[in-house]
This record gives structure tokens, sequence and C-alpha cells, in this order.
């Protein structure tokens, strides 16, 4: 016979008895989580903590010192609290007057005792170089996002911008989900035997998903923005744009672009007219300017509508008062661009000091199709990431990290031994002529130059891109693999029989006279090998959508040994081929590439090719007295591109410094099919009525010849008269 | 701010008023004459019912993958890289031989644990057997721009709203692949084609792109085309 009870006693006291054991074996704990960093004036001696309640929790306040020394700190009261979205309620507690260049240790605590240890960094007040995450879009796509988040645990930046669009419908929800996500970011330290979590301090933007609500970076992350009003403990519109220096090296803009929007026209005014000002004030005091907003002015996707608008804002004021490097997001790609100057309603590239433009937020937001290149794009993708920037003194270096989890792990002494160091394994995109790297120096003028790439000249390292990478086997000796998805492979032995890769560069911007001062080829080895191989010289010529074991006459297609080497770990392998003269070898014997073959071993390699992955990559540096110049006297050059392809209408712009002392200039263009019209012109973008030669002759055989050329930048255009195809476009110049 | 919500009763009211006077037409049944709803075990649908998982188009006798925003493998917000398996396998080949063309794992759907390409959905809407069919593939360009339709309103996707909902204004993928690339992408040489919604244009983007897909298969020759 069963005997009713109103409730299971037993499992009641079993519980209780469960919770009573969870309270005595944890320490008393405070009623709050979400724990946010974020900077919104001089951090090397201010940061807002932000936190929002678990539970009921009652006057919280934050303990904080310069030590793990609890016994030493000292308390901070909530100075703002908010709610945002009806139910996501936050507290704000204001350090100031911190140390620069200093850990902070701190603890959110209230009636149940204090939370978990947590601990960051203020900025330097000197010159010290540092390492910044940039990116945005982690509106949906929750599982990239928490990559992205992970990945900044490793990393370890100094802090991190954030592009906006944070949630898809900005809701009290979804915001607690991209809070919990946020956690993911901390880092954990153990210091003195404690646990730790280092938290990294964000300065957020205003995105178009935010639009709902103008006072959601300042509701969620406590940004209290001086730039127009005072720090008024308020939270409105003001807060979504400010500018402050990080360390007397960076001072960073936060815009917002959705002003833009009908009916915030006098925000709009208010915010240019402050930007305009505080960049002509307060722009030159620090050594680069950084600015991020969410809206580019000319989205990489047509999907998306150009925003002249911004374009109409910014362009000319980031240019005159130079603007290094700005951050874009909203598409959900990455780009890269050339250093930028505003032309008319578009941008031209320069190479004499511009702006440097990169995007376009991925950080969970699904990718889209990258289909809307510019002429002055360098490379662009459908990926997820952010941006990694190195700043220091005299040069920024810029990465694009993708979200693998291959990427290791910085350690706390990691960090502290070197505040430029990257985890290894991480997966940076490779940009077409940069690679994973883009290095910027500033002209004397403050404005960006990219010293690496297509841009670079003698001295300093060329980037070739590949052009034909393929792999052929001695079993299926008549099939073509070009854009298999194992990429490159390299066997003595395999079921396929014998594996060799053929891989061939772009020399189109190599002079013919060119001497190879130094050389590297790097690949990527996707499956490593504890064997040897060689590689060789192609003998034959090949090209990577027909190469097949029979076609290039297998192993005969074996030239020079250039060098031999065991890919013996994951990764990026780099071989030193400096004293092969490959360049000299090639425009001597023809461009067929190199073969990479077993040297003997049966241990198969496996490596990317520009289909699967991180291309392989030729850096080349040309000798700076070759043949190419006649010593001391003004030298000559010539510029070429070739392969030019338009619609009618379309331009394609190039330009080129010209030294003093020149005597003759030739712009010729021929080849290809259609109608492309040449222009030139000196300073300026020529236009229809605007130039200084034109031929205007049907077809595409045209040339422009200047006597005694002016020196400084020339401008050589491509104009679709009709459409065209396959143009080249050839300059030279002579003293 | 009060400013504002005035304008905004005052518009409110004017809309109000004109769409009283004005009362929208009675919905036609639009082009019901080309276009039938399955569902998701391929029988034919009422043309105002849902939800259907499919489209049969009568003129040119293919079947379309419908579009979902509920996150299933369907959504129309996912995005694929442009990977397939090529050439088919002859029989007097080795699996060895069946090469893949194009960029495995460069875009973004959820139900995979690596990132998503077209081969990705294509096995998946095969292995669902969705709408009772098994051959799913991607379109050719011909196929695919059979849909465009210059008739919507402006701002809209080129498609007929009614039967293909949830369409992006962005690149969908062809079969069509081994196409020369230009200009910045120049270095890749190669891509595939894709139909971009928005302005009906079809150009070579690069395999590694993430762009829309909508899968298609030929009706049965016994295609049951009787309305419900």
């Amino acid at each position: 016979m069963n005997i009713e009870r109103p409730f299971n006693l037993a499992k009641l006291m079993s519980l209780s008895s469960l919770l009573a054991v969870s309270t005595l074996s944890f320490e008393a704990h405070s009623a709050t989580k979400h724990v946010r960093l974020s900077w919104d004036s001089d951090p090397a001696h201010n940061a807002v903590i932000g936190f929002s309640p678990d539970g009921t929790s009652n006057s919280p306040y934050v303990k904080y010192g310069t030590d793990t020394n609890e016994s030493s700190w000292s308390s901070q009261s909530v100075s703002q609290s908010t709610t945002f979205g009806g139910s996501l309620d936050s507290h704000f507690v204001r350090l100031n007057n911190l140390n620069a260049h200093s850990a902070v240790y701190f603890r959110v605590c209230d009636q149940d005792g204090c939370g978990d240890r947590f601990w960051f960094q203020t900025a330097p007040a000197d010159d010290s170089p540092f390492i910044v995450a940039a990116g945005g879009d982690t509106r949906t796509g929750w599982t990239n996002r928490q990559k992205g988040n992970t990945l900044i645990s490793k990393l370890r930046p100094l802090f991190i911008m954030h592009g906006g669009d944070f949630t898809d419908s900005n809701n009290a929800s979804q915001m607690k989900a991209w809070l919990d996500d946020w956690t993911l970011t901390y880092s954990s330290d153990q210091i003195n035997g404690l646990s730790y979590n280092r938290i990294y301090p964000l300065i957020p933007t205003h995105g178009n998903h935010e639009d709902g609500n103008y006072s959601t970076i300042c509701q969620v992350f406590g940004v209290d923005s001086s730039a127009t009003n005072n720090q008024d403990g308020q939270c409105n519109p003001y807060d979504t744009y400010s500018a402050f220096n990080i360390s007397p090296l960076l001072r960073v803009y936060t815009l917002n672009s959705q002003f833009k929007d009908s009916g915030w026209g006098a925000y709009a005014t208010a915010m240019n007219n402050w930007l305009e000002s505080d960049l002509a004030n307060n722009g030159s005091s620090a050594k680069w300017r950084f600015a991020q907003y969410h809206k580019p002015m000319f989205p990489h996707y047509t999907g998306k509508s150009d925003n002249q608008i911004l374009f109409d804002w910014w362009a000319q004021a980031f240019y005159d008062d130079a603007m290094n490097l700005v951050v874009e997001s909203d598409t959900h790609i990455t780009k890269v661009t050339k250093a930028l100057l505003p032309s008319g309603n578009q941008f031209s590239e320069t190479t004499s000091g511009g702006t440097v433009y990169v995007g376009e937020g991925s950080w969970g937001a699904p990718a889209r199709s990258a289909n809307d290149p510019k002429s002055w794009t360098i490379d662009l993708a459908s990926i997820q990431q952010f941006k990694v920037i190195s700043v220091t003194k005299d040069a920024l270096e810029v990465r694009t990290a993708q979200f693998d989890a291959s990427a290791s792990t910085l350690s706390r002494a990691d960090r502290q031994s070197d505040p430029l160091l990257l985890p290894s394994n991480v997966n940076w995109w490779s940009a077409n002529q940069i690679g994973e790297v883009m290095q910027l120096e500033r002209n004397s003028s403050q404005r960006t130059v990219i010293t690496n790439g297509g841009g670079g000249n003698g001295g300093d390292f060329i980037s070739l891109a590949v052009t034909d990478d393929v792999f052929i086997s001695s079993s299926n000796s008549n099939t073509n693999y070009n854009g298999d998805s194992d990429g490159l492979l390299a066997d003595g032995s395999s079921s396929l029989g014998e594996l060799e890769t053929l891989i061939k560069f772009d020399l189109s911007s190599i002079p013919d006279c060119a001497v190879t001062a130094e050389a590297q080829l790097t690949f990527n080895v996707t499956d490593r090998s504890t064997g040897s191989y060689n590689l060789y010289f192609g003998l034959g010529d090949w090209a990577e959508n027909s190469a097949t074991w029979n076609s290039v006459g297998g192993s005969n297609q074996h030239g020079t040994l250039v060098t031999s080497f065991t890919p013996s770990s994951t990764g990026l392998m780099t071989l030193n081929l400096s004293s092969a003269n490959v360049l000299e070898h090639w425009l001597n014997n023809g461009n067929y590439g190199f073969v990479i073959a077993s040297a003997g071993t049966t241990n198969g390699v496996d490596m990317d090719s520009k289909e699967t992955g991180m291309s392989p990559v030729l850096k080349v540096k040309l000798e700076e007295n070759d043949s190419c110049g006649g010593g001391g006297e003004p030298e000559g050059g010539s510029f070429a591109r070739l392969n030019q392809t338009g619609n009618k209408g379309d331009w394609l712009h190039f330009n080129v410094d010209i030294p003093t002392g020149m005597n003759t200039l030739n712009v010729t263009i021929n080849g290809g099919t259609g109608d492309g019209d040449l222009y030139v012109r000196k300073g300026q973008e020529p236009t229809l009525n605007s130039y200084d030669c034109r031929p205007w002759l049907n077809g595409n055989s045209e040339t422009c010849k200047v006597n005694n050329p002016e020196a400084g930048t020339w401008f050589f255009s491509l104009q679709g008269y009709g459409d065209f195809d396959g143009i080249n476009l050839n300059a030279s110049w002579a003293p | 701010m009060k400013q504002r919500l005035l304008i905004g009763a005052i518009l409110f009211i004017i809309i109000a008023a004109y769409a009283a006077l004005n009362p929208p037409p009675i919905p036609q049944p639009i082009a019901s004459d080309r276009f039938i709803k399955l569902d998701a075990s391929g029988m034919p649908m009422d043309i105002w019912a849902g939800p259907w998982a499919c489209i049969l188009d009568q003129k040119t006798g293919l079947i379309w993958e419908n579009k979902t925003d509920n996150e299933n493998i369907h959504d129309a917000y996912w995005t694929y890289s442009w990977f397939n398996q090529y050439p088919i396998i002859k029989e007097s080949e080795s699996l060895q031989d069946a090469s893949f063309k194009g960029t495995p794992n460069k875009g973004d759907c959820y139900f995979e644990e690596e990132r998503c390409d077209t081969l990705d959905l294509i096995q998946r809407t095969r292995t669902h057997q969705l709408c009772g069919l098994k051959h799913w593939r991607l379109p050719s360009t011909e196929e695919l721009q059979s849909l465009l339709d210059h008739s919507v309103r402006i701002g809209e996707a080129l498609i007929q709203p009614a039967f293909f909902p949830h369409t992006k204004k962005g690149d969908y993928w062809t079969s069509d692949f081994d196409k020369d690339l230009t200009g910045v992408y120049q270095h890749l040489k190669f891509g595939a084609l894709a139909v971009n919604f928005k302005d009906g244009s079809v150009k070579p983007i690069p395999y590694q792109n993430a762009a829309f897909v909508r899968l298609v298969t030929e009706a049965s020759k016994n295609f049951n085309i009787s309305q419900p």
C-alpha cells in the first residue's frame, strides 16, 4: 500500500543537502554575471566595468587593485545603471586614475560576496607597441561568433574594436546570448595561485541592427562619449561617436554611419562638425589614426548599395588629416584596399600616401558573395574574419584572422615577454600580391603607404602570385588534377603512383633585366612527411588546366635541382632560394616554374593549392644596382598591366610616379577584343573631357607619346568606348 | 521626438484613409498557370496553401527547391562556396579518378561541422529526398535565368515572390564552371557563373565566393500535374 505524501520529502532533503555542500565547497559568490569591459576615454587611466545581476544583487560594487593582494584593494561604486530592451539590467563602474601600462585586478561584489577574479591591462602612455583586434557583425551565426571569440582569448589583444551589428533584433534575449558568448573571449590565467580571467576592453560601434535603439552601446557597454557632450551619465545618441588616444601611438575614431538615415540630420551635422574639428585639432596628437564605423562607403557586394553620403562626409577629411586605416563592417566579407585618395565621387589609388580601407565585418554573420571589387581593391573574399593589427611607432601590420580552431594559445607570460607576439597556426587569410601581412608606414605627410605587395619597388620584397599550380600522377597519367580538393601532392609511391607538384608564378611585374637579390618560396603543408623532397626548375611549358604526367613527360620535367627539403611539420614552410637566381633562370630559359618531387621517399606530402587555401607565394627582392639602370643618372622605368577587361562605360585607372629628368613617356595599349580607349593625364584621373592625351581610335591599338614629361603622378586610364577584353597596357619612360 | 511622433501619426492617418478609399485588388492567382507548389513529399498543393517545399515550373518541366526562413538546410540565408564532383565517375574509372572541382567549405550554413559548399547542400537534399526526388543538382545558367522576372516591384529580388519567397538580392550559383575570371580575381583564373537576382546579370565569380543556392531537378516524366 502506498503512503501518499504531499511532496517527496526525501528528495527535497537530499536536494537541500546538495545545495549546502555546493555552498561550502565554493566561496561566497556575488549574484552578478556577464562581466564586460569598455573604453571610452583615456584608456591609460580609465576603464568602464559592466555587469548584470544574476538573481537579486543588492548594491553591487567593484573591488580592484594593482596586485593580487585583495586586502589592499579599493572599492568603487556603480556610477550608472541601465535597462536595455526592457529586461537586460546592467551596472557600470568607472575606474579612473589608473596607472598606465599596468595590470588592474578586480572582482564584482554584492551582498553575497565577490565574484570571479578578473584582470586587464591599461593602455601604455609611451610608444610601447600593441595588438588590436577589429571586426564586426556578430549578429547571427553563433557557432562562428563563438569561434571568433575563442580566438580573441588565444590572441590576447590590448583591446577590441567592434564595428556594430551585435545582435540581429537588438532585443534583451539576443543581447544576453551575445554576452554569454562574449565570456569566451576571457583568457584563463593562474596568478599567484589564484584563477583569474583576463578580460579585453571593447570600443563598440553603432550598426544598423542597433537602429531601433540609438542608446544601445551606452546601455549595454556603458559608453558615455565626451565628443559632443561631456560625459553626462546619460545614454543618448551622442554616445555613438567618439575619439580618444589609446596611447601616443594611436587615436581611434568611432563614427555612426546610421546618422545618414532620414530623421538624424541634426545629429549627423553635429557629428561631422565635431569630426572635422577633432581631426584638425587633435588628429596629430597620435602617430597613427584609425576609424571604425558600420556601413562601408563602397560595399564590395552588389547586394548592398553604395553609401555615397558617407564618402561625401568623410573621405576628403580622412585624406586631408591623414586617417591611416579605416575598418568598415556590414557586408560579411573581407577586403583590403590600396592606399586611396578621393577623386571626384570615387576613390583612386595612390602610391604617395593615402588611407587604407579594410573590412567588411563577418564575425559570425554568414559570409556573402564578394562580387563587387573596385579598381582600387587589392583583394576580397567570402570568409569569417576579424583584423589583427600590430601597432608600432613606425609601422602597422594588418592581418586577417580566420576562426580555425588550429590556432595555438598565447599564455600570460608569452604576452608579457612580447606585446606583438601572435599565436602560431592562425589561419591567416592571404591576400593576392600582399600575402598574409599588409605592411603600412607613414610618409612625411603622415599618410599611409603600403610597403609590401605590388606597390613595392627596388629594395623591398615583391610577392609574386601563383598563376598555375597542379599535381600530376604517374598512374592516372592522362588525368589533370587542377583544383583538386587535395590541393598539391607529392609522393614517391601512392595509390595514384608517383605524384609531383608543378608551380608557376606571375613574372609580369619583373623587368627583363632583373637580378635576384633574395628569394623565398612559402607554401602551406597540410599533411607532413618525414621524407626528403627535391625542388627543380621546370624544363618545359605547361598550364594548370591541362598538365598531366604524360603532357610534361613525367620526370623529364625535372630541370636543375634548386634545393632539397623535408616538410616535417604542418603549417607554413619557407625555402630560402636566394642563391638560385630564380628570376634570371626563368627570364632566360622560359617561365616553366618549379617541380616538387620525392627525393626517394614514399611518405607523401600534401600542400594547399591556390584553390584550396593559402596559395604558395614566391617573395623576391631585386638587386638595387642591377644592369637595368645607368648609375647616378636619372633612371627610366616601365609599367605594365596586362589582360585588362571592362564593360562599356567603365574606367580603369592606373597611376605611376614619373621621376624628374625624363625625356620621353610612351604609353601604349594593344591586344584583346572590343574597343577600349587610352587616356593619359598628369596629376589627376582623366575624364571624357579632361586629359593630356587621348588617341580616340577604333579598336585597341593606341599610343600616347609625351615629351619631357613633368615629374609627378601620371594617370594611365582605359575607358570602355565599348566592352573590351584582354587589353595590354604598357608604359615606359626614359631620360 | 514629440514632433516626429506627431508626423508619424499624421502619416498613418493619411495612409489609413487612402487605404480605406482604395481597397487593394482581390488577389489574383498570379502565374498559377506556370508554377505549382509541392509539399515535402512532392504532392501538389493549392495555390494559397503552405508551407511548400518545392515549386514545379510547368513551362520548363523543372522542379525547384523552395528556400525557407527557419534555419533548416534550405534556409535562404545560408551561403555556399562552389564545389562539385567532376567528372561524373564513369564505370571504367576507379573512385580515385573522380576529381572534384571548386573550393570546399567556404560558405556559411549551420548544418555542417565545417563551413559549407554546394556539394553539402546537394548531398543532403538528395539524402532527404526533398519532395520525394533524388536527382537534385545545381541549375544551368539558362535554367536559373528562366526564373528571372523583371515585372516585380522595384527593389525586390527579380523572381515571382508568391512562389519563391526569401530570395536574396544576390548571386545564385549555376553549374557552369571553368569560366575565366577577370580584374582583381584574374589570378584565381577560373570560377563558376552566378545569376544575380538583384539585377539579373550573369557573372563568373571565384569558386571560393560564398553565394546563395537554389537547387533544381527534373520532374519525372510520369509526374502527376493534376491540381489538388
